[in-house]
């Protein structure tokens, strides 16, 4: 179990490396000269060589990104070029946004496509299976941000149900004020990993029912029921951990647009808007900690996954040579 | 079986010659049901209507974008008299901000996200399968390292890299296509090797090995064209995904330039617009959804179709 | 001997995209109580899913039992049996052995759990008591420290202890008729006989009829009270132990014999393949189904199936060889003397 643990802390940071040197990179490498950004043409000479040595543009690439890579290990991210206030201040700021809308969404789309997924596995090849199946295909083909404006279309210009952007309405501070903020943004941004778990629940669940050990637990004269709850559910859940791990890549991305769609004040917005204005430390930022997310999260479903599932357990307590 | 009547059977006499015996001839070993891919595409085409639909949307999208010089009017031609109409007899879709006609402007967007879809799925098909065929076919440290590698790749935030490198470098159509080959061959790579490392084991290459195929010989007379149906499969859902993403670069600004258009460009300035004229959000909308649509299920059922064939 | 189990004209088909599969082409045999029947025939000659119809287990489509079959058991006819009714026979009457074991045991349920299952299923007892009699399950088929192996999971016990753990989920309601499903193909060879032994074992102090299934002969010759002989779909010959053995009346029987390495044969004679590949189940042969495959092929083994001859004691085969007509020599056994059947 250590071992395993260890060799994926060790894959994790390799990737995290890696995705810094590509944040840092692609700045480096954009065409361009990132001082412009810095120096106005009023400048004197004097102020403007000040500027660029502060920068430390006059260093190599090799040391700057030793010392930038040193900064955001402290947590440093640097200061943002448009508002010149810390990187770090403001995505702690966004931060809690964003979390509450991805594990609603994450949250809404494990409820829903769990049942679904079980109900079409259960009844392969009937008119349920079918229609949930079209759903399906219809959630991993829609694009996001269109979706995202039939909403608002639908919800918010036409029957005036749902507000169509913000988090609170000005000058109100209820629950039920955030929840309807939140309905648009988290079900568009659930669609996508919706409908890959249901179609992944579902040809699970058939899978699962196929397999022999259902065969025994029936000749054990235990009822569907039983055999379905007791036996294929847990089998049949389990590698959805894993799933989920390698979904959280489309929640950050999803987050990205769906955000700044609904003006929704989380990291996506954030990112977006210094993309937009190539604010270079908030999208150097803004991809390590993206990926920083990612790579977490997987980290976290693979260990979690080897608890749940006694198989892999023992083959870990194996390796470890116990 | 006490109970069964047994009689001695008398009044039916067989003809004596029913007891002589029989020349057997041969039989030949084992008859092969292998009927070839093509066989294959067209039944699962013939048996499954719904995969037909979608071919058949595909071809009408496909021949429609192809056809958009046809249209009387000028994607770019701008008539500030004509600004945001609604759909009529003369525009199917109504007009834009500039009184373009909307339903022309689609057309040719169709070509720009048909050809970015087709062309970055064949960039990524070809980059997938030479490093998955190479790593899988020469095995040790280089397809350990290659793996790793390959792996990477796989757990990088795609979408936001590709984000950054588009607004970094002139946005355009070739930069789409290389930036989405960029981040998605991986897949490919994994699938592929995993065929290499099965197929390489076979009968056949080792035949071909034994009677002095050279290595590029063997990987490409041998291994790949046994492959093709992991590959049409990985291609098509390979588009579909393709589509997706610069449908989603363009909305947000980062695809082909104006006054080129594609869907999700269009759908950018719709966002615009979402007051006035939501009807303009509609239709680049349901092409997107459509051509993703029916290349998706295309790829599952051509999988599922050949998937005896992979196992094999 | 007071009859157990009778199967009576099965037929078992399969709906698949190439077309009907007929697996089962009318069987019938009997088992009686106290008695070990070996089904011996190669894969695909529909011994399996005669098991499974006694089971209740062919999924219903594909599978499809044809009309005019019956099951009857101690004079119930299965067939006619509902969903509840079938709960409550399967496990409790008759319980069934599989061939692989990882895979027919849950992977991600101990194996307590999984004897504890069957227990509760039928009877009304507390956890503990089933935990109790799990345990006691287990020290019967020969688990050490069955305490502690209760909490396992699958994959932490060898292919014979799992197998083991199969024999005792199958045994805790102590039923009446056990089925083996190739209990020991997966399994090397040493551990094969324990099985074997363990299996007869039980049976002689349970007194529990058993099928086993099987399609190497060599496995059943010392545990089988009776043999019967299928070929795709059919039943060629049945018999006692030593009449199959010792006297087979058909061909097909007495090439698999010669398929069996035996140590005690005299002469140094070659182990017998048989030629060519079962029929197709689709189309089924007009004929005899192994003319094709027959050393002794006569015209009208291609055109009419053989009927049905009885000898003595219950021992019966379905070949033309038999017929009082037949005039053929050099036979490596003796046609002829029997009583044709007519059903």
């Amino acid at each position: 179990m250590k071992k395993f643990c260890l060799k994926r802390v060790v894959e994790s940071v390799i990737v995290l490396i890696l995705i810094s040197f590509f944040s840092f990179g692609v700045i480096e490498l954009a065409p361009g000269d990132i001082s412009s950004m810095y120096i106005s043409p009023t400048m004197t000479e004097e102020e403007k060589q000040a500027t660029i040595e502060k920068l430390g543009l006059d260093r190599s690439m090799g040391e700057r990104y030793v010392e930038w890579f040193k900064g955001v290990l402290q947590g440093d991210f640097g200061v943002s070029l448009s508002n010149k206030r810390p990187v770090a201040e403001q995505f702690a700021e966004k931060l809690p946004a964003t979390i509450l809308l991805m594990s609603v969404s994450l949250a809404l789309s494990l409820v829903i496509s769990i049942p679904l997924g079980l109900i079409a596995g259960l009844k392969k090849n009937t008119i349920i299976d079918r229609i949930i199946n079209l759903i399906a295909y219809i959630g991993v083909s829609i694009p996001s941000f269109w979706l995202a404006m039939v909403m608002i279309i639908v919800f918010s210009l036409k029957l005036r149900l749902l507000p169509s952007s913000g988090m609170h309405t000005i000058g109100v501070d209820s629950a039920w004020d955030t929840i309807k903020h939140l309905i648009m943004p988290a079900f568009t941004l659930c669609i996508g990993n919706l409908a890959t778990f249901t179609r992944y629940i579902r040809s699970n669940t058939i899978g699962q029912l196929e397999e022999e050990y259902v065969l025994t637990a029936k000749s054990k004269g235990t009822s569907k029921g039983k055999i379905l709850f007791r036996h294929v559910l847990k089998n049949c859940l389990l590698p959805i951990i894993t799933l989920i791990g390698m979904r959280l890549a489309s929640l950050v991305v999803g987050s990205f647009i769906i955000e700044s769609i609904f003006g929704w004040p989380g990291l996506g917005t954030l990112g977006m808007s210094a993309i937009q204005s190539r604010d270079y430390p908030m999208i150097m930022a803004y991809t390590m900690l993206s990926g920083t997310i990612l790579v977490l999260g997987n980290f976290l479903a693979d260990i979690l996954y080897a608890f749940a599932d006694p198989r892999i357990k023992q083959g870990m307590g194996e390796a470890h040579g116990r | 079986m006490e109970d069964k009547a047994i009689k001695i059977n008398t009044s039916n006499v067989l003809p004596d010659d029913a007891f002589e015996d029989v020349v057997k001839e041969k039989q030949p070993a084992g008859t092969s049901y292998d009927r070839g891919l093509w066989y294959d595409i067209c039944r699962s085409f013939k048996e499954n209507k719904v995969a037909l639909v979608c071919l058949i949307i595909l071809i009408i999208i496909a021949i429609a974008s192809l056809l958009a010089p046809l249209s009387p009017y000028d994607p770019d031609a701008i008539d500030a008299t004509q600004k945001l109409l609604p759909p009529s007899k003369e525009h199917w879709f109504g007009t834009d901000d500039f009184g373009r006609d909307y339903f022309t402007r689609a057309l040719y967007g169709g070509r720009v996200s048909l050809t970015v879809g087709l062309a970055s799925m064949i960039c990524t098909t070809i980059i997938g399968t030479l490093i998955g065929t190479f790593s899988g076919y020469k095995g040790g440290k280089l397809d350990m390292v290659l793996m790793r590698f390959t792996d990477i790749f796989l757990a990088l935030p795609s979408f936001l890299l590709m984000v950054v490198l588009n607004t970094l470098f002139s946005p355009g159509m070739v930069t789409l296509i290389a930036v989405l080959s960029l981040f998605s061959w991986a897949s490919v790579a994994r699938i592929t090797r995993a065929e290499t490392m099965s197929l390489k084991q076979k009968d056949f290459v080792l035949a071909a090995k034994s009677m002095g195929a050279s290595h590029t010989e063997i990987i490409f007379k041998h291994i790949i064209p046994n492959m093709s149906a992991s590959i049409i499969v990985a291609g098509s859902l390979g588009v579909a995904g393709a589509i997706l993403t610069e449908s989603s670069l363009s909305f947000l600004g980062l695809g082909v330039q104006l006054p080129q258009s594609s869907w999700g460009s269009m759908l950018q300035l719709a966002q615009k617009y979402i007051l006035d004229r939501p009807s303009m959000a509609v239709f680049p909308g349901l092409l997107i959804l459509f051509t993703v649509l029916s290349f998706n299920i295309i790829g599952d059922v051509l999988r599922n179709a050949l998937e005896p064939k992979m196992i094999k | 001997m007071e009859q157990l189990l009778k199967v009576e004209n099965l037929r078992v088909s399969y709906h698949s995209y190439a077309g009907e599969v007929q697996s089962v082409r009318g069987v019938s045999f009997e088992v009686n109580k106290g008695e070990t029947v070996a089904v011996v025939g190669e894969s695909g000659c529909g011994k399996s899913v005669t098991s499974k119809a006694i089971m209740g287990l062919i999924q219903c489509p594909p599978g499809e039992i044809k009309e005019g079959s019956h099951i009857y058991f101690e004079n119930q006819d299965l067939l006619s049996f509902q969903e509840k009714q079938w709960e409550k026979y399967r496990g409790a009457e008759c319980s069934m052995i599989f061939q692989d074991a990882l895979t027919s045991l849950n992977p991600t349920m101990n194996i307590g759990n999984q004897i504890i299952e069957n227990i509760t299923n039928h009877k009304n007892v507390t956890k503990l008591e089933a935990k109790k009699e799990a345990i006691r399950l287990l020290e019967l088929v020969g688990i050490p420290e069955p305490a502690a192996r209760i909490k396992q999971y699958p994959h932490e016990l060898s292919g014979g202890m799992r197998q083991r753990v199969m024999i005792a989920i199958a045994l805790a309601c102590n039923p009446k008729l056990l089925i083996a499903d190739e209990p020991t193909t997966a399994l090397d060879v040493t551990i094969q006989a324990q099985i074997i032994d363990l299996i007869k074992q039980l049976q002689q102090k349970l007194g529990t009829s058993v099928i086993l299934i099987t399609h190497d002969l060599g496995v059943v010759a010392d545990i089988a009270h009776r043999i019967v002989v299928m070929y795709s779909g059919k039943v060629v010959e049945q018999g006692s132990s030593e009449d199959i053995f010792y006297r087979p009346k058909h061909p097909y029987t007495w090439a698999l014999l010669k398929a069996v390495p035996r140590l005690d044969l005299q002469n140094k004679q070659q182990l017998v393949s048989i030629e060519g590949m079962p029929p197709d189940l689709i189309t089924p042969p007009v004929g005899c189904p192994f003319a094709e495959r027959c050393p002794h092929t006569m015209k009208i083994c291609q055109t009419t199936p053989p009927p049905t001859y009885h000898f003595e004691d219950g021992h019966e085969a379905s070949c033309w060889l038999h017929h009082p007509q037949c005039r053929k020599e050099n036979l490596p056994f003796v046609a002829g003397g029997g009583q044709e059947c007519q059903e």
